[in-house]
């Protein structure tokens, strides 16, 4: 009985059992070298390529949603903002060169209909209401700008006998009666964009501002900088043409 | 006796078969930093791959969603210059005054065209004119002043360094709002300079 545990091995039923315990020996090391070294890098790379594509999928997804955002716009209606387009440079510029010219001022030689009859006429002066159609105004101002010209002077034939400084003094007062249309019209036009940029704008509640995002804000802020901007270059010409016309007074 | 094992042997099969499963869960266990894979098809290596993937993904997405929130959050605070409605309001009403122009007509009527040259006519036109401009400007002042002096107590209200406590998003609205006031003070400002400049046009020798 003592040398039976020994004899095992040896007999069929030990072979058996060690060929077995020997193959799952063999079996799970070879199992395990197999997914180390064959499977783990391939796993590896698909690994990197799914979580690089799934990040950058949603980078992708969150930068076209900040683009998105900053491509809003913002919540001042430009469409609905028009004092742009008033200006009146092109009608003074015609004033002076066709009409005063040839109408008006000492150097012209018309009949001086015109100034006659509107001088006569039964229209009543006035500053015109900037709530009125542009065209209206500007024939409303055009009015006055005929009176300021003055009545036609005969032209050069009529100052022969002048001497130079009288001759001069002429000049100067026809160049400062244009000065006057010129200044007088720019202000007009000063009137009407002012009031016109009051009534557009005034209608704009501010508040929204606060409710819309920074992007669109920043977007406000710049059309707003450009509508002063506007405004200070009108303010500009309007008191360079006075001052102008200013600098010509009581010479 | 022969054909069945002694009690010892069986002892030893038994003890044989349990080191062999021993043995077999020693080395899935040694393999568990890096899972075994008994069935190592491509679909078993996808369907790990897929689980680590989102691993990864679902916390770093979390954050940028996170970030993204709080970004949003910051550019849709309102600003701190919170009285910006109520002094828009002060630039609301028109500066034209239609008693003012009705008396500037009936100043203007007073005109006589009898009797008189075509130069007396135009001086008097321009003289009434002048008054009625005069009378436009002095009323467009005092409503500027009135409108100037809300303005300022409005804004008196206010303290800047309010911005340096704030975010930038904040300041931007600000700065846009208060363009917006700039506008309109700047179109009180030309409205007013170009009455004097017309006033300034209608006087002097001509």
């Amino acid at each position: 009985m003592k040398d039976r545990p020994g004899m095992i091995p040896g007999t069929t039923m030990g072979k058996v059992i060690c060929g077995v315990v020997i193959f799952f020996l063999l079996a799970t090391s070879a199992y395990g070298t197999a997914v180390q070294v064959i499977n783990f890098p391939a796993l590896m790379s698909m690994v990197q390529k799914m979580v690089t594509q799934a990040i950058t999928d949603k980078i992708k997804a969150v930068w076209n949603e900040e683009v998105k955002i900053k491509l809003e716009p913002g919540t001042i209606n430009t469409k609905a903002v028009s004092f742009l387009k008033y200006n009146i440079s092109s009608f003074t510029d015609k004033m002076i060169s066709q009409h005063m010219k040839n109408n008006a001022g000492a150097f012209a030689r018309g009949d001086g209909k015109l100034f006659a009859e509107t001088a006569k006429s039964k229209t009543v002066p006035t500053i015109p209401s900037a709530n009125s159609d542009f065209k209206e105004f500007q024939k409303k101002i055009r009015e006055v700008s005929i009176l300021l010209a003055g009545a036609p002077g005969g032209g050069t034939d009529k100052m022969k006998h002048f001497t130079t400084a009288e001759y001069a003094a002429v000049k100067i007062r026809d160049v400062f009666n244009q000065a006057s249309v010129a200044a007088y019209e720019k202000a007009s036009e000063g009137v009407y964009v002012a009031e016109r940029f009051r009534k557009e704008l005034s209608s704009f509640d501010p508040a929204y501002i606060d409710g819309a995002t920074s992007d669109q804000a920043v977007k406000d802020l710049a059309k707003l900088a450009y509508y002063n901007a506007i405004l200070q270059s009108e303010m500009l010409a309007v008191m360079s043409q006075g001052e102008m016309r200013r600098a010509l007074e009581g010479r | 006796m022969e054909s069945s094992p002694p009690a010892m042997s069986r002892l030893i099969i038994v003890m044989i078969i349990a080191s062999v499963l021993l043995t077999f869960g020693l080395a899935r266990n040694s393999s568990a930093t890096v899972p075994p894979c008994p069935l190592a098809t491509d679909a078993t290596i996808t369907q790990m791959a897929q689980q680590w993937a989102a691993f990864f993904k679902t916390p770093y997405c979390a954050y940028l969603d996170e970030r993204r929130n709080i970004l949003l959050k910051r550019k849709l605070a309102a600003g701190v210059l919170r009285q910006t409605s109520v002094m828009s309001e002060i630039f609301r009403v028109t500066e034209e005054s239609a008693s003012t122009a009705k008396r500037i007509e009936k100043a203007a009527r007073r005109v006589s065209f009898r009797d008189q040259g075509v130069a007396d006519v135009v001086a008097a036109k321009l003289r009434a004119l002048k008054s009625g401009g005069g009378l436009i400007t002095y009323s467009a002042g005092e409503r500027a002043f009135a409108k100037a002096s809300r303005m300022e107590k409005a804004l008196e209200k206010f303290a800047p360094t309010a911005f340096d406590f704030c975010s930038r998003h904040q300041a931007q609205k600000d700065a846009a709002k208060l363009a917006y006031l700039r506008g309109l003070v700047q179109a009180q400002e030309l409205r007013l300079l170009s009455l004097l400049k017309m006033m300034d046009a209608l006087e002097g020798e001509r």
